[in-house]
């Protein structure tokens, strides 16, 4: 029940706002209880990363809600994808056994923790991106900008960390599995968003799209791959 | 010539191409047989035995990577003396850095495409095996703990007996690895019973170091760049022609 009362909240904040931070507060509360009986950072398997996620995506909302000075719109959608990471979390089983050795180090957490806040920051582009479309703005195309520009630089941070832990424990920087291979295709979009926005014809809606597009494969490479595909990330 | 490759939208299309080689290669990657040793085997080393039909996207993503390098390196240079008497120094060099790092990295990875390997092997307690340094690797014991059923910890104290008589102990254990002349040792499984005995890896990753300088400097440079972007209200500054 507890996992799922952030996403009663983060639903009804859309009609009453005050309840989006009501929300947060009892998503990082249930993260925090299940940390404590766990012994252990809870970012194992699909029920923990998923809230984490959902909690991450409404955190790093709140600064571009203000700089957006309250847009109705944003907040809402922000709510809307934190509650559904959120119900898709309630939904999926607890991997409540202790951590083998391998991911008993703080690469591992510092590699987890900054992929989600780079994937939380990415679904912040998208939803920005969304409301371009809708409405365009310069001000929402660059505040789509900054979100990314952060967030590739966290997920850069995360595939270095990510590197330095494998080669501590697999004796290898990288491995040739399908997931390592969606990493670097997720790393590539972002880098080519970064690079098309240089030129003038890909302004407006062109690159707003593409910044949509890149979301996609944060979705297809932290969920399809993991799911469908065996690697070292299989949940 | 030298204008194509200098240019962004060239950067932008190798991207582009690049990016669907890939999309190709993982999609083929699980369904075929012929890839399940690359993990464990040097890049090259794999792709001289791998029939075409499965290796060919890599070639093709080999050769997009070195026009990707020689571009980066062109719209660098470019870059630099296009801006050098501006006074944003640093937003015309941190991603010079970036781009510095990216072919460090790419170095890093063609250095252990040749020549890395990656060997398991059982050490029983007491007994070991010799490296081709003539370096002797010996187990003396295995330690494991677990909590309800699942192995928590485990370690594993070697022993290398050196060509001139030296001998020296390490400790191993996940996450910490022994390295010896330039090889690491990897403890992957320990076992008791029938007899103490430890699963382990001797990886060999020539790249890494390269890796590691290039990691740094890409992440030195974007962080530049983002502190630098943020306070940056005017996004015409991004536009190049």
């Amino acid at each position: 029940m507890t996992a799922f009362l952030p996403v009663i909240l983060y639903l009804a904040s859309i009609f009453w706002r005050p309840l989006f931070h009501a929300a947060m507060a009892a998503q990082a509360a249930y993260i925090l209880s299940r940390g404590i009986s766990l012994g252990r950072l809870p970012l194992v398997g699909l029920h923990d990363t998923l809230t984490f996620l959902s909690l991450a995506t409404a955190v790093f909302s709140l600064p571009f809600h203000f700089s957006l000075k309250g847009q109705g719109g944003f907040l809402k959608s922000a709510a809307l994808l934190a509650s559904a990471f959120a119900v898709f979390g309630a939904l999926s089983s607890q991997v409540d056994t202790p951590l083998p050795p391998v991911l008993r180090t703080y690469w591992f957490e510092l590699h987890v923790v900054l992929s989600f806040f780079s994937y939380g920051l990415f679904g912040i582009g998208a939803i920005l991106g969304l409301l371009y479309l809708l409405s365009p703005d310069t001000e929402t195309e660059a505040l789509q900008y900054k979100a990314i520009l952060i967030g590739y630089l966290l997920f850069s941070l995360s595939m270095v960390f990510g590197g330095i832990w494998a080669f501590l424990a697999w004796g290898t920087y990288w491995l040739w599995t399908p997931k390592e291979i969606w990493t670097t295709l997720l790393w590539l979009s972002y880098t080519l968003y970064l690079h098309l926005r240089f030129r003038p014809w890909w302004t407006g809606k062109r690159i707003v799209t593409t910044g949509i597009a890149g979301y996609f494969v944060v979705l297809f490479t932290y969920l399809g791959v993991g799911l469908l595909m065996k690697s070292s990330h299989s949940f | 010539m030298y204008s194509v490759l200098k240019s962004i939208r060239t950067t932008n299309f190798l991207l582009f191409t690049l990016m669907g080689l890939l999309v190709y290669g993982a999609v083929a990657m699980p369904l075929s047989p012929a890839f399940r040793g690359l993990s464990t085997t040097a890049l090259f080393d794999w792709m001289k035995t791998a029939p075409l039909t499965a290796s060919w996207w890599l070639y093709g993503s080999m050769a997009v990577l070195f026009l990707l390098a020689v571009n980066t390196v062109a719209c660098s240079i470019e870059s630099v003396l296009r801006k050098r008497k501006g006074r944003q120094w640093l937003l015309t060099t941190s991603p010079q850095v970036i781009h510095a790092g990216f072919c460090f990295i790419l170095l890093a990875h063609l250095v252990s495409s040749y020549g890395s390997f990656h060997k398991h092997a059982v050490l029983y307690e007491g007994y070991g095996v010799r490296l081709q340094s003539g370096i002797e690797v010996r187990l003396k014991d295995v330690s494991s703990s677990g909590e309800s059923g699942h192995v928590t910890e485990m370690t594993a104290t070697v022993v290398y007996r050196y060509p001139d008589g030296r001998i020296a102990e390490d400790t191993v254990s996940p996450n910490n690895p022994s390295f010896i002349d330039g090889i690491g040792l990897y403890l992957k499984k320990v076992a008791t019973d029938p007899a103490p005995a430890a699963l382990v890896l001797f990886s060999y990753e020539p790249g890494a170091p390269l890796a590691l300088i290039g990691g740094v400097l890409f992440l030195s440079g974007i962080l530049t760049l983002v502190v630098l972007k943020l306070q940056d209200k005017d996004r015409s500054l991004d536009y190049e022609v």
